[in-house]
């Protein structure tokens, strides 16, 4: 027998308050958690994903949705953009280096990328096995999609028309007459690599059968977009985007410019766009954050008054104690101890729940799917956050305990 | 022989209210006494005082020959944890707590490891060993103080103060409870005292003190 014990006996026996108690602060703290575990990632992602991208050239179309399309890889694309602007683009002195992205089919939900090496470089994968592909009949597979499909080195599939850009995979035209071959699989990145298929551009042309020689005089409408382009039996090479690294950060301040005043074509910075989008994000957050805050406010209030009324109704056990001899000390601490362990399971509990809501979150919508996003994933603010919330707890103790210092112990004799 | 307690000219004055003058007395350790009077006189001050509950405002209270009155709050704690067992008329047990862990409580609060064979061996030598396992709300107060008679004892402390622990009861319990009393304190070497107003306990005990009726 202590004072633990004796704190655990007056827990159990007022289960239901302890537990409401218990629950209010598990739920302002996992909306917190939640919050932290999103803006993190987000602004992970956000970080790691535009690296060493300077700018995004795509068809004419909201840059925003060429970001989310071509560097996130959860929206739709714009559109196409023709040969005549990529080679002018590569060719461009302000321009350092570029990788095509051309796309319009998926296997099971996953992207075919059509592609160069060097967008491996970019995303620096590593292969677990196999090769890189080469030729046009070759694939090599993110973990993700090599754990999600079973697709093995050598084995063969085909790819639909369309691309997953929201929830699940699309149902669409099968290109029965063109066999994808998987030549390798990537390590898992934790990154949007981990859920591409990337093989070469000319592989993407070819399924669509239309591998004409580009008419340099044709004046192409470059803003359709892919669907159109396989229907028309394009009559140019087409990619759906280009990704720019700048030869000198002066090339920030024109070339986007010029890009713009091309016809057909839109430039989009992957760092503005990400700012924006979180900045778009950043108001639902807030809300949310307000919400969190005033839940664990409620919590904290609910606790001052559950030890507050408790202390009432054990005045004559704690004037028992103390004419047991229990100095004042153990009173206070029994009080403060009681907080601390409200305040520690709702804690606990709330961080458990913060990460459990935040992996159905991740695992059930297919954008955060496509982020990688998790919830299995520690963070430093969440040490804050349970010493914060144990401080509040000790913090609403306080009057409590300054109570138990009170009571005085010579009325144990005289009062009933 | 060595005193337990001993009053001298000891003053008690609580705010706004006339002061309480205690007649100079003493009690040898092992014997047993009875402090009487009507209500308001001061009995339940004096044992407040001697269990160093209280301090007074003039004079000595001499605990186990150790002077106590001029201690700090935390020293006459530390006594009292010691060498006092308290039963009271109507406060008797932590609800929260089985009886046998409110037992074990008396002797974390003294400073005593927990020993599970004594309150045992104790609550089956007092006829309440069926009690053991059930909490304070289920007895009934003559049960209830009887286990609280077993919490005062179970320390093994040298001065048991118990306040009217009869006044309540019919004439056939209060002498079982006065019995009971007197045996386990003797069976421990403790010297009893019990202040009342219930005369019936007259008989039974060497020393008495009678205090005199507050003033008008
Ligand atoms: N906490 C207190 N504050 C002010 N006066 C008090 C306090 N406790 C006791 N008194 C007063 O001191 C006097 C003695 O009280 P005490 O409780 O010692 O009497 P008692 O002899 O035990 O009476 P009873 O037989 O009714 O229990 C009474 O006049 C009482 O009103
Ligand atoms: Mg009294």
């Amino acid at each position: 027998m202590n004072i633990w014990r004796l704190t655990l006996a007056y827990l159990a026996r007022n289960a239901l308050g302890t537990a409401l108690q218990v629950a209010l602060l598990a739920l302002g703290v996992a909306t917190i958690t939640v919050l932290l575990l999103l803006g993190q990632q987000l602004d992970d992602r956000g970080r790691s994903e535009t690296r060493g991208i300077d700018l995004v050239v795509g068809a004419n179309g909201s840059p925003l949705q060429i970001i989310l399309s071509s560097v996130f890889h959860v929206d739709a694309p714009t559109g196409n953009i023709g040969d005549r602007d990529v080679d002018w683009l590569r060719e461009h002195p302000l321009v350092a280096g570029t990788i095509p992205l051309s796309m319009g089919d998926s296997y099971q939900g996953f992207r075919i990328i059509g592609t160069e090496h060097s967008l491996v470089e970019h995303y620096a994968a590593e292969l677990r096995e196999g090769e890189l592909w080469e030729g046009n009949h070759q694939v090599t597979i993110g973990a993700e999609v090599a754990a999600a499909t079973g697709l093995a080195v050598g084995d063969t599939f085909h790819g639909v028309h369309g691309i997953a850009s929201g929830d699940g995979p699309v149902r669409g035209e099968l290109h029965d007459d063109h066999d994808y071959e998987v030549a390798g699989i990537l390590e898992r990145r934790g990154r949007v690599v981990d859920r591409l298929i990337l093989g070469s551009v000319e592989s993407v042309w070819h399924v669509h059968g239309h591998l004409h020689e580009s008419d340099a005089n044709h004046d192409h409408d470059h803003g359709h977009g892919h669907d159109e382009a396989a229907d028309d039996d394009g009559k140019t090479r087409e990619i759906t985007a280009l990704l720019i690294s700048y030869r000198s950060p002066l090339a920030a301040v024109t070339l986007p410019r010029m890009v713009n005043s091309r016809p057909g074509l839109q430039a989009a910075s992957p760092a503005q766009e990400t700012s924006r989008l979180i900045g778009l994000l950043g108001v639902g957050l807030d809300a949310l954050r307000l919400f969190g805050g005033v839940l664990l406010g409620a919590a904290v209030l609910g606790l001052f008054v559950g030890l507050y009324t408790a202390l009432r109704q054990r005045r004559h056990d704690m004037m028992l104690l103390r004419a047991m001899g229990a100095p004042k000390r153990v009173l206070v601490g029994q009080v403060l101890l009681e907080a601390l362990l409200i305040s520690l399971l709702g804690a606990l509990l709330g961080l458990a729940l913060g990460h459990l809501a935040m992996e159905l979150l991740a695992d059930g919508f297919a954008q955060a799917r496509q982020m990688a996003l998790t919830g299995r994933l520690l963070l430093i603010e969440e040490l804050y956050l349970l010493l914060g919330v144990l401080g509040i707890g000790l913090v609403a103790a306080l009057i409590p305990a300054w109570q138990a210092y009170r009571i005085p112990v010579a009325n144990a004799l005289t009062k009933r | 022989m060595s005193e337990i307690l001993a009053f001298h000219g000891v003053q008690k004055q609580y705010p706004d209210r006339p002061v309480i003058r205690f007649p100079d007395w003493r009690l040898a350790a092992g014997n047993h006494g009875l402090v009487l009077g009507p209500s308001g006189c001061g009995k339940s001050t004096l044992l407040a005082l001697a269990g160093g509950l209280l301090t007074p405002e003039r004079g000595t209270i001499d605990l186990n020959g150790e002077t106590i009155s001029g201690l700090t709050e935390g020293e006459r704690d530390r006594r009292r944890a010691r060498l006092v067992g308290l039963v009271f008329q109507t406060l008797h047990l932590v609800s929260a707590l089985s009886i046998a862990n409110n037992l074990a409580l008396a002797q974390y609060t003294a400073g005593q490891p927990i020993d599970r064979q004594r309150i045992r061996h104790l609550l089956a030598a007092m006829g309440l060993e069926s009690m053991t396992n059930r909490m304070p709300e289920t007895l009934s107060q003559g049960q209830a103080q009887r286990i609280a008679i077993a919490r005062a004892l179970v320390t093994r402390p040298k001065l048991i103060l118990a306040d009217e622990p009869t006044s309540a009861l019919d004439d056939a319990s209060a002498k079982r409870t006065a019995s009971l009393l007197l045996e386990q304190a003797g069976t421990c070497g403790a010297s009893l005292l019990i202040a009342t107003h219930d005369h019936r306990l007259r008989g039974i005990f060497p020393t008495v003190l009678e205090l005199e009726p507050e003033p008008a």
